[in-house]
């Protein structure tokens, strides 16, 4: 989905949200109510410098509107894959990210992540994965790896795997998989405004995702297991 | 100089570190390997399981302190985290935030997700993260060891990240992408993945040591493992804006200051260290040697 | 993949281990891993083999009747992950499973 129709789609009452390079921040009402609107845009890789500014955003958030719910909007082809940024320890600035999430958490800031483009693997982990609540809306695409490099990896026949992946949800791209897997908790269609309000209203920090694959048949071992160790 | 056999953390398996690493026979498994909870989707593939799914846990002592502990075995697919492997990690850790141990263990030796099970690894990488930062708000802190043959890479190195501490050997490494990966997609002039020399200069414990992202460089020896965990063993600093703030900080200013830098070596001698020296000093040379930098 | 199981009557040595099992051996390419359960099998030694090498059960009996004969268990139960071990690996392993139970 494209990003500005998608604004005006979610922030019917207005929106003052800027989109530069790659970077899309700033604040809009919903139900009467301000609420922060952060993320990316234009399939961008997150890399050590978008870690940094993302989470310099978040942090005056959190510093400047106690409380208010950060709506994460999520574009991006993955992590960059470069030396240089291997080099500079990548994932140190994944992980500072994230722990600016949590902290946001912490703080009472409700984290909704709405996937409107792609979503990919460490970019996706950066990105998204680490909200309260993760949705998609039409259009958006979610994915680990392509089948064509899972074939090559696995040495599994492409066209064995296409056919399996007809059967289970387990490794294919695509958001019905990653819904079924519990790892989007709704997959919307229609009046995204609206589901976006009735959400926040619902919506806890308990991480659900291990529950919601077992219910829908996608993930049906991770929630017992987890339940066991718990229990043993 | 070490008069005692060396103990390589690298070679051994799993299930051998942890008795080498804990205080004798005080290693309780959870979900043992009698339990078969194996891999629903490896059958798929034709590919076989392991009985643990390549993930040991379970709780133990470390120099008579209660600890819990997760360890991937890197010899069986790699240590890629599966759905059963991932949350058995995740399990043990909201374990540790309900009874909370002295410290959390974690011995990473793994190439990333599994493939084969992509997306529930994926999404268990992250549960195990949110199960991570479940134990550090209730106080316990999560101890990473990476010194395996599969290093820690993907999806296990942004896990290992959020740790609170961090200790390697220089045959360590951490990235998130693995050079093959970059290598593959870039071409062979961003990562030439067959050159060990640059791989372990770029990912290898040693630059993560001198970057600070690792606490503490051991020697490829389980007891220095040991002894650098219990060292390490201190209530989890909680999140606050200064804390973060400080992180953002200094992470930026990395950037600042290296960002023209195109290989290890040019870091080191920015740092003030003999770059050609590095690869060869042993773990306690090039610890006093950072000491003494001026940062 | 193929699995198997095979009973064989057991010898005169009974487990000695308070543990409830041992494991020796990883599922790496040419390795296998053996975890070995005291339990009440009337004196008998069962195998349970997963292996992703068919066709070859009649190898299997032949190295798990020459383990018998060389080490005289009973009541042991033996769960085989094999990913293509040749049979002096399988041997070996069983041989350290087995000293980790007596």
């Amino acid at each position: 989905m494209e990003l500005l129709p998608l604004l005006d789609q979610l922030f019917p009452e207005g929106h003052q949200v800027s989109v530069t390079d790659w970077l899309v921040s700033g604040e809009a009402v919903l139900g009467g109510a301000p609420v922060a609107v952060l993320g990316t845009t234009n399939h961008v890789f997150i890399g050590i410098r978008e870690a940094v500014t993302l989470s310099g955003k978040l942090l005056e958030t959190v510093a400047q509107h106690p409380k208010r719910p950060i709506i994460m909007l999520v574009d991006n082809n993955g992590q960059r894959m470069a030396l240089d940024e291997e080099l500079l320890v990548l994932p140190e600035y994944i992980a500072h990210l994230l722990r600016a999430q949590q902290f946001a958490r912490l703080q009472g800031h409700p984290l909704i992540a709405i996937v409107y483009g792609n979503s990919i693997a460490g970019g996706f982990i950066a990105f998204g994965m680490g909200a309260d609540r993760i949705v998609s809306l039409p259009g958006a695409e979610t994915s680990v790896m392509k089948l064509e490099a899972i074939s090559r990896v696995t040495k599994m026949p492409l066209e064995k795997l296409q056919a399996l992946a007809e059967k289970v949800s387990v490794f294919a791209p695509g958001c019905k998989n990653f819904f079924k897997m519990g790892g989007l908790h709704d997959i919307w269609t229609e009046d995204f405004s609206g589901q976006l309000q009735r959400l926040l209203q619902s919506t806890d920090t308990r991480d659900i995702r291990a529950a919601l694959g077992r219910e829908r048949g996608g993930r049906e071992a991770a929630s017992a297991v987890i339940d066991d160790v718990l229990h043993a | 100089m070490k008069l005692s056999r060396r103990i390589s953390y690298l070679e051994a398996s799993a299930r051998q570190r942890i008795a080498a690493l804990l205080d004798p026979d005080s290693f309780r498994e959870i979900l043992p390997p009698t339990l078969q909870r194996i891999s629903p989707h490896l059958g798929m593939f034709d590919a076989p399981v392991a009985f643990d799914d390549g993930a040991v846990i379970g709780e133990g002592l470390l120099c008579g302190k209660p600890v819990f502990l997760f360890a991937q075995e890197g010899k069986f697919r790699g240590g890629s985290l599966g759905e059963v492997h991932a949350a058995k990690i995740t399990g043990l850790l909201l374990r540790a935030a309900e009874r909370k141990p002295a410290a959390v263990l974690g011995l990473f030796d793994s190439g990333g997700v599994r493939l084969e099970e992509a997306n529930a690894g994926e999404i268990g990488s992250t549960e195990i993260m949110r199960a991570i930062f479940a134990a550090q708000r209730a106080g316990v802190p999560v101890i990473g060891l990476i010194g395996g043959s599969c290093g820690c890479f993907g999806g296990s190195s942004i896990i290992s990240s959020c740790c609170d501490a961090l200790i390697a050997s220089e045959e360590g490494r951490l990235s998130v992408s693995g050079p093959e990966v970059i290598e593959t997609i870039m071409g062979v002039e961003a990562f030439d993945s067959r050159d060990r020399s640059l791989v372990w200069r770029t990912t290898g414990g040693k630059n993560r040591f001198l970057f600070g992202k690792v606490s503490k460089l051991v020697d490829d020896h389980i007891p220095a493992f040991r002894e650098a965990a219990t060292a390490l063993i201190a209530p989890s600093i909680p999140l606050t804006a200064e804390l973060l703030q400080a992180e953002r900080q200094h992470l930026s200013k990395r950037i600042e200051q290296f960002s023209e830098c195109t290989d290890a070596r040019q870091i080191w001698a920015k740092m003030g260290l003999d770059a050609n020296r590095v690869p060869e000093m042993s773990a306690e040379e090039l610890s006093t040697a950072a000491s003494s930098l001026v940062h | 993949m193929e699995h198997f199981t095979c009973d064989f009557e057991g010898g005169a040595k009974a487990p000695q281990t308070t543990k409830p099992f041992v494991v020796v051996g990883v599922v790496a390419s040419s390795n296998l891993e053996i975890m070995a359960q005291p339990c009440d099998l009337g004196g008998k030694v069962r195998f349970e083999v997963s292996t992703t090498v068919a066709h070859f059960e009649e190898a299997w009996r032949a190295v798990f009747a020459d383990f018998i004969e060389r080490n005289q268990p009973r009541d042991v139960l033996f769960s085989i992950n094999d990913f293509a071990a040749i049979p002096p690996v399988v041997s070996l392993r069983l041989d350290q499973a087995w000293e980790g139970l007596v």
